[in-house]
């Protein structure tokens, strides 16, 4: 009898269950807006569900507030910039300007708009460049005015704030008709094309009552996308459907997208695009490697035993190149003293540090093979200049190398009068060479890379200390008090140089080895300066390129930096996704829009 | 009960301002803040981060943004999140849920399963089934939390049989409310069970000792006598007054689970709160930690209420209004204004503060860490004194002709000599010096130990594979095994200098290239190519010590206070207790998870052991002291201790010599039963990648890295995974030691 109830219950259970039915997804029928671009790629069909995972979620929706790489990742897919860069031409194309025009003496760009639709059906305009920006550069009227200028600090502190301010001056924005804008820049910045693309476009008719009543910052949070996510509007692929924090985000096909296909099918494809929000990065890749993730990126760690499993769960591993960061050692530099009148470096440290030919010993004596072999199972490259050559359209990769040669190393520290006695190496003072190394803690990768230049450099004689503290410790020691001899960082990279400039001019605050200086210390930071500057106001891509080059080749010839290794970088997709193209660099996904699956109608 | 409510509101006010003053002061204390993050990026120029400082107020000396926060909690406004840009309380809004439900379900399972299993124990008291339920509490406390989530998100990846983390699947977006119901409770399985059986096995002994004695109760025997049948008389009336420690506990275990799911959170991926204050502990974004905090006390307190109100419904016989009971409940009116008059000060010293010169971090750090040193140094030898005086002779009399009749006691000595032992001649027993990393021979399989040519032998591996991580033996390359060889240079007990080893591999037939390469992993090798076997000997020595010299500080602290404070009674009493309960009602991880941001940027990471010791101490002293002083407050009054002080013996004296033999068997268990605790919190925080940091090793610390990478658990699972083993075995010796010592000193207290 109670059984019977038990296994009746069951079945009642299970047609409730049973209920429910594979979503599908119900397209507006909106007219293909004047402006819309057609692809070229292959025409496809309707449906799919990809799903992605990301360690970090969006912490907000909104760019004037300060996000992190998750909010970067999900807002390209809601937003448009002015212009991007193709990842597979590696030039920079129209996004939401169709063309511009450069005037002659190369201060002033004139982009031409598409006429299309945000997602709730209202045109986009100039409108909506010029609030952007009135957005970006809004002063805060509850501060008081600079008493010389009589500008206010600006509201909504942004990195784009220092992005777009040219020549010490913002750059000028105007509208000239209903999709025409115009921008001036106090002098010529030749990336500006690069960094307009930048700055996502909001709607002007949704935010302006916000930024009347200055609350524009507390807009399109978290908390929106929880309780009404078609609130948030943009001109993107996508818009949001759903937002649970923690577990993930739910994209569907924003309903006004201006890109068509060949036969006049509005993108994207897709049906839902979810984003899991996994912390754990082998958790990620578990979850790929058991088909409940479409896409990821396959560490060189796992490479093996996820790639047993790509029969059986039908993906590919796109083997895509180096990495874009780089990761480096460093020597403190700084020549100037603390408060207390002592040096920040010892000075007969300083002299074996500030002395190329010693930087260059330790580069030959750094067994950067062994690291390759040991701790990235062979699949990484040695590291040669400042930029990766995961960045090849700038990267110069005819520099000066320093292999792995313990006999040469030594010969170098002779010939600057160095000696070996016993195994230990003494300064021609008499010194003992001894080095302590700072490194933050947590990394296993730079703890593997540190034994491992501890391990050589005994080799020839030179004892090296591992002093391990917290990350902010390290930060505050070699960026403030400059208490320290020797550390390890890694920075992302990719991009525009110009991109870089904390790290390479010597007024730069990440100018690791001697931040901030008023003036070069010496003539080879004067030349990288010079060089970056040039390259700052060179219209020419060519001759640009040629001046990053040359300023490789003096951070190659100097060695202010040993560099360690790259990774080479895996992504994985199942098989049954169509219109993957693999770029050299960034997003596989990046043409999510036009991804779409013959399985869909199977579903 | 409007009264009792509205007091117990009343008490919260003062708790709320002093631990919000407490945590902001020490986010303050530790150098950085929410930008630095951004510092470290190339592409934030100076300029903007100099204005999001001001925008965030971080440019404002503590006390003024202390005061900005507190002004504005008043409104009910807690502040925004620095990082998200919404308030705090919305934030928390959106996890919290997912939290409270787990706690819900862990707890009711935790019920669900102790309660019958407590009572089956007690009525078959003794036969098979005692003995495995017995058998079962040991292991389920002694294995760590998170260790069994990561065997419990291992089992549910390999077999597919139930969803790896979450709280629901991706289909449950398309589906019906049912469905998703259910999507949830299958989801909720696993968290659910590796959370609670943790409580399980408490409850259950708890259960199971309080039923045996109430059966033999009169009023059982006289239900029984009355005629009634003994099912009733059993579920009626035993259970019912056998449960009221349980409905007590109820309180505390809704707010630790709450605090306490941090670590199951971050690894079964679970959206709750604890991963969001874990983040924002370590981002610095302060308003979201300071509110976290608040509500974990609000949660403590609220729980602690619902208790009493439960207790009340289920035992007629107490009475809300009378009952002095945990927390701040029962305060007087004196003890509020006592309470009042400490934030006055505190609120005083925090105006005065900008006349204090400003903490400059190098100074704070010789401060803390001299501080440190010699306090701790000082306890140390005032035990090491107090153990030679009187622990020695209470465990030869006392204890000893006990423990000599038991066998599992005299077993599980014999473990945990074992365990000291070879923590204590590590350098000795193990073949490497712990940091000998070898790059081509990472991830290296144990090497079985071959009998050839009539000795011991190893052979030797190279790889063939390095992307899989397989080895190929080298043909004819089995090379000797000699013991008591001379082996790297070491320092036993970190003074006799010594070469021996108890073995080393014989590689004098090799040139010195291969001798390099030659190895013998007994364990196999982590990721740097590093002796697994010599990396647990070395971390048996942080991590068995650090519940030693852990315990050491805590029963002194505990003692000192307890003691006196019980003997003395009056204001420093008052006093006293105000401070430990001020200390209890902090979450436990939130208040660790704080100080050791707050401590741990002024020490090198080689120095992070002291530091935990210190945080651990600092935490775990207000439980003993609160025991020590109900005891002696119960031994004060005996006619040997007045009679001591008629005679005019000074009273330190008379808690030297009067109070403490009659406490130290007391003291004792209590120290054993307590050591797992320091040494799952050493593991807890060196998993989480806040304890003990490389190069030294600990036991937690090797479970983090080799749940770290994923190639350990697809290609090598169990053979990295031997420190969770060794923690595993080393608290259950403990467990199992301290509950016979508590037999032999408390016959009533009897377990099994």
């Amino acid at each position: 009898m109670f059984y019977r109830r038990i296994s009746l219950l069951l079945l009642a259970l299970t047609s409730w269950v049973g209920c429910s039915r594979p979503y599908q997804l119900e397209r507006a029928e909106h007219p293909m807006p004047p402006g819309a671009e057609i692809s070229d790629c292959e025409s496809g069909q309707f449906g799919g569900l990809f799903i992605l995972a990301s360690a970090m979620e969006p912490k907000t929706f909104n760019f004037l507030v300060p996000g992190d790489a998750g909010t970067a990742q999900i807002t390209s897919l809601l937003f448009n910039g002015l212009t991007k860069r193709d990842p597979m031409t590696n030039q920079i194309v129209g996004d939401l300007a169709h063309s511009w025009e450069i005037s002659d003496d190369g201060q002033s760009y004139t982009f031409h708009l598409r006429e299309i639709n945000w997602s709730d059906g209202e045109p986009f305009t100039a409108d909506d460049v010029v609030f952007t920006f009135d957005a970006i550069f809004a002063q805060d009227p509850e501060q008081e005015p600079h008493p010389e200028t009589g500008e206010r600090p600006f509201r909504y502190p942004s990195r784009y704030l220092s992005q777009y301010t040219i020549g010490g001056e913002p750059i000028g924005y105007e509208k000239i008709d209903r999709h025409t804008v115009r921008f001036h820049t106090a002098r010529v910045h030749a990336p500006f094309l690069n960094d307009i693309g930048f700055v996502p476009m909001i709607p002007h008719h949704r935010l302006q009552a916000a930024f009347d009543d200055g609350t524009l910052q507390n807009q399109w949070s978290t908390r929106t996308a929880i309780s009404d996510p078609s609130a948030i509007i943009g001109t993107g692929p996508f818009r949001i459907r759903n937002f649970r924090p923690a577990e993930r985000l739910i994209l569907e096909p924003n309903p006004h997208y201006w890109r068509f296909d060949r036969e006049g099918r509005r993108l994207p494809y897709l049906d839902f695009l979810v984003y899991r929000f996994i912390r754990d990065q082998n958790a990620q890749t578990v979850y790929f490697a058991t088909g409940q993730v479409d896409a990821a990126s396959v560490p060189v760690s796992d490479l093996a035993w996820v790639q047993d499993r790509a029969e059986q769960q039908d993906f590919t591993i796109h083997e895509r190149g180096p990495d874009t960061g780089i990761t480096f050692f460093w020597f403190n530099l700084h020549p100037g003293q603390r408060e207390d009148g002592r040096p920040h470096v010892a000075p007969h440290k300083l002299e074996w540090f500030s002395n190329r030919y010693f930087r260059r010993a330790i580069f030959h004596a750094f067994d950067r093979q062994g690291i390759i072999d040991g701790v990235f199972s062979g699949k990484a490259q040695k590291l040669h200049s400042i930029i990766s050559p995961g960045n090849p359209l700038w990267y110069n990769p005819e520099l000066p190398r320093y292999e792995y040669d313990p006999v040469k190393a030594l010969e170098i520290l002779r010939e600057q009068g160095f000696e070996l006695r016993g195994n230990r190496l003494f300064d021609r003072h008499g010194n003992p060479v001894e080095i302590e190394l700072l490194l933050f803690d947590g990394s296993q990768r730079a703890s593997a890379m540190a034994t491992t230049l501890m391990e050589n450099l005994r080799e020839i004689g030179i004892r090296l200390t591992l002093s391990m503290a917290d990350f902010a410790a390290v930060l505050r020691r070699t960026g403030n008090t400059f208490d320290y001899e020797m550390s390890f960082i890694g920075f992302t990279g990719g991009g525009d140089p110009s991109g870089g400039k904390a790290l390479y001019q010597s007024s730069g605050h990440l100018h690791l080895w001697h931040p901030a200086q008023e003036s070069p210390a010496t003539t080879w930071e004067a030349e990288i300066d010079r060089l970056i500057a040039e390259s700052d106001v060179e219209l020419d891509e060519a001759r640009r390129i040629e001046l990053i080059h040359q300023m490789q080749q003096i951070f190659a010839e100097e060695v202010p930096l040993i560099f360690t290794v790259v990774p080479l970088t895996y992504s994985g997709v199942r098989n049954h996704w169509r219109n993957i193209q693999v770029p050299p660099t960034g997003s596989i996904l990046w043409n999510i829009d036009e991804i779409w699956t013959p399985q869909a109608s199977e579903r | 009960m409007t009264t009792f409510l509205l007091r117990r509101l009343l008490t919260l006010i003062p708790l709320l301002l002093g631990i919000s003053l407490l945590v902001f002061l020490l986010m303050h204390l530790a150098p950085g803040d929410f930008l630095d993050q951004m510092r470290a990026s190339p592409d934030a120029d100076a300029e903007t981060i100099a204005l999001l400082e001001a925008q965030f107020g971080l440019d404002r000396p503590w006390y003024a943004q202390y005061w900005l926060w507190l002004t504005q909690a008043l409104t009910l406004n807690f502040g925004e999140s620095l990082a998200y840009k919404i308030p705090v309380f919305d934030l928390i809004g959106q996890r919290v849920a997912a939290t409270m439900l787990l706690s819900f379900t862990s707890i009711a399972f935790a019920w669900c399963i102790a309660i019958p299993l407590g009572v089956l124990a007690a009525i078959y008291k003794d036969s098979i089934f005692d003995r495995i339920a017995a058998f079962f509490a040991y292991f389920a406390l002694s294995i760590p939390e998170f260790f069994l989530a990561i065997l419990a998100v291992y089992f549910a990846a390999t077999t597919g049989l139930l969803p790896t983390g979450g709280l629901t699947s991706i289909d449950s977006e398309f589906m019906t409310s049912g469905a998703r119901l259910l999507d949830m409770a299958y989801h909720l399985i696993l968290p659910t069970i590796v959370l609670g059986i943790g409580s399980v096995a408490g409850m259950m002994r708890i259960l199971r000792a309080n039923f045996i004695d109430y059966m033999q109760a009169e009023f059982a025997t006289t239900a029984r006598a009355k005629g009634l049948s003994e099912r009733v008389v059993m579920f009626r009336h035993v259970l019912r007054n056998a449960i009221n420690p349980l409905i007590t506990s109820l309180g505390f275990a809704f707010s630790s689970l709450l605090s306490g799911a941090v670590l199951v959170e971050n690894i079964m991926n679970y959206p709750g709160l604890g991963r969001l204050l874990f983040e924002a502990i370590q981002t610095q974004d302060q308003f979201v930690v300071l509110a976290g905090v608040v509500i974990g006390c609000v949660m403590l307190l609220l729980g602690n209420t619902l208790a009493d109100l439960l207790l009340a419904w289920s035992d007629p016989r107490i009475q809300l209004e009378n009952r002095s009971s945990r927390g701040f409940s029962g305060l007087t009116r004196r003890a509020k204004i006592g309470i009042m008059v400490t934030i006055g000060l505190l609120l005083l010293l925090a105006v005065l503060s900008p006349h204090l010169p400003s903490p400059d971090p190098d100074r704070v750090a010789t401060l803390l860490k001299g501080t440190a040193k010699w306090l701790g140094g000082a306890l140390f030898i005032v035990l090491f004194a107090l153990v030679l005086r009187f622990g020695v002779p209470t465990f030869r009399q006392k204890i000893w002709p006990q423990l000599k009749k038991r066998p599992l006691g005299l077993c599980v000595l014999a473990v945990l000599g074992m365990l000291y032992g070879s923590a204590l001649f590590a350098p000795f027993l193990a073949p490497y010096e712990p940091n000998t990393a070898n790059l081509s021979k990472t991830f290296h399989p144990p090497t079985p130990i071959i009998w050839q040519e009539g000795r011991p032998q190893v052979r030797q591996y190279v790889i063939a594979d390095p992307l899989r991580l397989e080895y190929a033996v080298e043909a004819d390359s089995a090379l000797p095994l000699r013991f008591f060889a001379k082996g790297p240079s070491y320092r036993l007990f970190g003074i006799i200098p010594m070469e021996r080893r108890l073995f080393q591999l014989d590689t004098s037939g090799l040139t010195p290239e291969q001798a390099r390469d030659a190895r013998v992993y007994l364990l196999g090798s982590d990721p740097t190519g590093r002796c697994v076997f010599t990396r647990l000997l070395h971390g048996a020595q942080i991590s068995l010590s650090i519940g030693l010299v852990g315990i050491t500080i805590t029963m002194v602290i505990g003692f000192l206070v307890g003691g006196l404070s019980g003997y003395y009674g009056g204001s420093f009493d008052f006093i006293a207790m105000r401070a430990v309960e001020f200390l209890m009602a902090i979450p436990g991880l939130y208040l660790l998870l704080t100080l050791r941001s707050a401590l741990a940027p002024y020490f090198d990471p080689a120095e992070m052991y002291i530091v935990i010791i210190v945080i651990l101490s600092l935490i775990g002293w207000a439980g003993t002291a609160r025991i020590i002083r109900g005891m002696s407050l119960s031994i004060r009054n005996r006619a040997y201790v007045l009679a001591a002080e008629s005679m005019g013996q000074p009273s330190l004296r008379i808690l030297a010599k009067h109070l403490l033999p009659n406490l130290t068997s007391y003291l004792l268990v209590a120290a054993t039963l307590s050591i797992p605790g320091y040494i799952l919190g050493e593991a807890a925080l060196s998993f989480l990648g806040l304890g003990i940091q490389e190069p030294s090793a600990s036991w937690g610390l090797m479970l983090k890295q080799a749940q770290d990478d994923m190639r350990v658990l697809v290609l090598n699972f169990w053979w990295l995974l031997t420190p969770g083993m060794a923690i595993f075995v080393t608290v259950m010796a403990f467990n199992l030691l301290g509950d016979v010592l508590r037999d032999i000193v408390d016959p009533k207290m009897k377990t099994r």
